[in-house]
């Protein structure tokens, strides 16, 4: 099985870019040593490779093989050539994506979840780094922690434990998980992560990012909610000059941060705002069902007529894609200097494949 | 279809239909046209509905016990179980999900300290054999795979699988190289061995020798995975005390003993550590026979040089130290057996 795949280039320690060569397709190779993991870290690597893989939906990560190499184990994905949307704001959208783009990738990650949901699967890990994009849709991945509500032969309504391993995305958290109330948290919990994901693909940072983990919670519980930057939430240039002529403690290198005058000179529709606001209402019977908001909410009207793939040749039209060829990626992979580059390259290649194989 | 309220069809009607709908399924399959289409529609919608009547959904409650006992009683009569489960494969993969969230669901059905499903597929144990082939068939390993373990929860229909011919299959399904399916025909295969202590150590000691031969394959595979979790349950086997005569069969072999031996010495540092589990037994074992004993001693000096420097920087597990400490004390005082040398030399006499 190895044998059919020839790696091409490293993404990072154990992704590589590789070739499958009797079908001519690039995929992604994710090698985990397993020897290094323990029994029980082992169990919930295979854990979450058999949840996914009972899993169909377009928006949801696949896996299209899992074979083991020595002491490794070795997970083949499609490849996503933007990679996650976390690296694709760090390398194309430093102020975040463009409200259509958002509300696009939104869309996307609403049908996983909606698909979830109905099959009582809670994700537990939505976040912009869980959701990975190539130039035609989003999907949803990191499934390490999430969970079925039914068990044991029955559906079970609400879940109190934290998940395992929460400490990374504790920031994007429900308020009713972070409680640990007798009330539990539902699946509703992820619509709430879902808000704080908006934020963060419009934003292009994630909310609470510098804040304390316990100011952050308080934060939630009093049901404070992080906002779409733009001139409507932002203040102006004007208003911070005026602040610091006034004598206001805010430094002049903080006015003059580029990413801040985009965030005080853009405007967001009215329905992005809302968007947010609703997922990321404070009590969970008070936030719309995945459902619901893909089948009524008024933010979607804008990508009827319009998809991802249009939308993502507009803004990166200036890179001619189809310029850089795969041996250029080949030469290119230890010269750290021209990783966007590299990604621009993948980009490329991509265009010209279809996504989609089984095997 | 919001004029026809699917949960206004009662039980009865609702498997009515899903058999007929398999059925149709079942005679069209070979065709792929858009009979078989309508056909498996059916089956999943019907599957649907019938999940729904169970487990409820998030906006609605699971119908109630009569409603529930009526449905487990026409599954019974109309032999659908067995019926879903041979073709399985030919649902879709979202019916076959259903399926078995059915299945798992009718079988944990408990009338006082009764389980009428689990007494019904004793008497019908196709069900179980059919579903132990399963993992023959990648689009529906996985799923067969969390029905058997629901299964295996129970001791009677344990022991119909322990005691099957088919049983011995596993130790081909836990070595196919899709991993995922290997690792699952392993975690069912684990849970037959494992979850009724006095049920499993009949068996295994009943079946010593067929076991532990196809046993020795798993444990020399080329499966890094397969190899490490073999090991690890023969180490449970081998340590739970309701497998004592199991355990003395196994420590009283020296061929057993060279494999932990080597397996200690493993490039991988779990096998390594799994195995020290293992050969902890045969040092621990106050009755040594004499080709164990013969081949410690004949180690002993390597051994005892090999523990001290083996897996030091667990310095946190005190239980592991303890016991390496223990064992490298029990080494050093082996000493050969003079009873024999002395019973001989007085014969001689």
């Amino acid at each position: 099985m190895f044998s059919d795949y020839e790696v091409r280039s490293n993404f990072s320690k154990s992704v590589c870019l590789a070739l499958n060569k009797p079908m001519g397709k690039y995929v992604a190779l994710k090698r985990i040593s397993a020897d290094k993991y323990f029994d029980e870290d082992f169990r919930k690597i295979c854990d979450e490779i058999t949840l996914i893989k009972d899993l169909q939906h377009k928006n949801i990560i696949k896996i299209h093989a899992v074979f083991v190499k020595n002491f490794d184990l070795c997970v083949v994905y499609p490849f996503f050539c933007f990679g996650s949307c976390k690296e694709a704001i760090k390398n194309f959208f430093f102020t975040g994506f463009p409200e259509i783009i958002s509300a696009l990738i939104l869309k996307d990650v609403l049908f996983a979840i909606d698909y979830l949901h109905s099959r009582g699967i809670i994700h537990r890990g939505i976040r912009a780094s869980h959701i990975l994009l190539n130039q035609s849709r989003a999907v949803l991945t990191g499934f390490r922690d999430a969970t079925s509500l039914i068990r044991n032969g029955e559906r079970i309504k609400i879940l109190h434990a934290l998940p395992l391993n929460s400490a990374k995305s504790i920031n994007w958290f429900a308020p009713e998980l972070l409680e640990q109330n007798l009330l539990g948290y539902s699946e509703k919990s992820d619509i709430y992560s879902l808000g704080i994901t908006t934020c963060e693909l419009a934003n292009g940072i994630a909310p609470f990012a510098d804040l304390p983990t316990t100011l952050m919670l308080t934060e939630k519980i009093r049901g404070n909610q992080p906002s779409l930057l733009d001139c409507s939430t932002f203040p102006s240039e004007e208003i911070i000059f005026q602040a610091m002529d006034s004598g206001i403690g805010i430094g002049e290198a903080w006015a003059a941060d580029n990413t801040r005058q985009v965030y005080s000179k853009r405007k967001f529709s009215d329905p992005f705002h809302k968007f947010a606001e609703e997922c990321m209402a404070r009590y969970p019977d008070n936030r719309p069902s995945a459902n619901q908001l893909l089948t009524q909410h008024s933010f979607f009207k804008q990508t009827r007529h319009t998809n991802l793939e249009e939308q993502l040749r507009i803004i990166l039209e200036p890179v001619d894609l189809h310029k850089l060829s795969l041996e250029n990626i080949a030469a290119n992979k230890n010269n750290s200097d021209s990783e966007n580059d590299l990604i621009q390259e993948i980009a490329s290649l991509q265009l010209n494949q279809d996504s989609e194989w089984d095997f | 279809m919001p004029f026809f309220g699917k949960s206004q069809k009662s039980p009865a009607e609702l498997v009515k239909a899903l058999k007929e709908a398999l059925k149709a399924l079942e005679t069209l399959k070979a065709g792929g046209d858009k009979k078989a289409e309508k056909a498996q529609e059916d089956v999943s919608k019907n599957l649907v509905s019938i999940k729904n009547m169970l487990y409820g959904t998030s906006d609605s409650e699971p119908q109630t016990d009569i409603v529930v006992s009526q449905l487990a009683q026409e599954l019974y009569n109309s032999n659908l179980l067995l019926l879903l489960i041979q073709n399985l494969n030919q649902i879709d993969f979202e019916g076959k999900k259903d399926v078995a969230l059915v299945f798992n669901n009718v079988l944990r059905r408990q009338i006082g300290t009764r389980s009428p499903t689990v007494e019904y597929i004793c008497t019908k144990p196709e069900i179980l054999f059919t579903l132990m082939a399963g993992y023959e068939h990648q689009e529906i390993a996985l799923n067969c795979g969390t029905m058997l373990r629901e299964c295996a929860r129970y001791e009677a229909l344990a022991k119909i699988m322990l005691y099957s011919d088919e049983f011995f299959n596993f130790f081909q399904y836990v070595e196919v190289s899709t991993f995922d399916i290997a690792s699952d025909a392993f975690s069912t295969f684990k849970e037959l061995l494992t979850r009724h202590k006095i049920l499993c150590a009949e068996f295994l000691e009943t079946n010593y020798d067929k076991v532990f031969t196809h046993y020795q394959r798993l444990l020399n595979s080329e499966n890094y995975v397969t190899r490490r979790q073999s090991l690890k349950l023969l180490g449970e086997l081998l340590l739970d005390r309701h497998n004592f005569t199991v355990m003395t069969k196994y420590i009283s072999n020296p061929d057993n003993l060279k494999l932990m031996m080597n397996m200690l010495r493993e490039k991988s540092r779990n096998i390594q550590f799994e195995a020290f589990h293992v050969f902890k037994v045969f040092v621990a074992n106050p009755n040594k026979p004499k080709p164990i004993l013969e081949i410690l001693l004949r180690n002993q000096d390597k051994l005892v040089d090999f523990l001290t420097r083996f897996h030091t920087e667990r310095s946190e597990d005190e239980q592991f130290n303890d016991e390496k400490a223990y064992l490298i004390k029990q080494i050093k005082e082996l000493k050969p057996i003079q009873t024999d040398g002395t019973s001989q030399s007085s014969q001689q006499q």
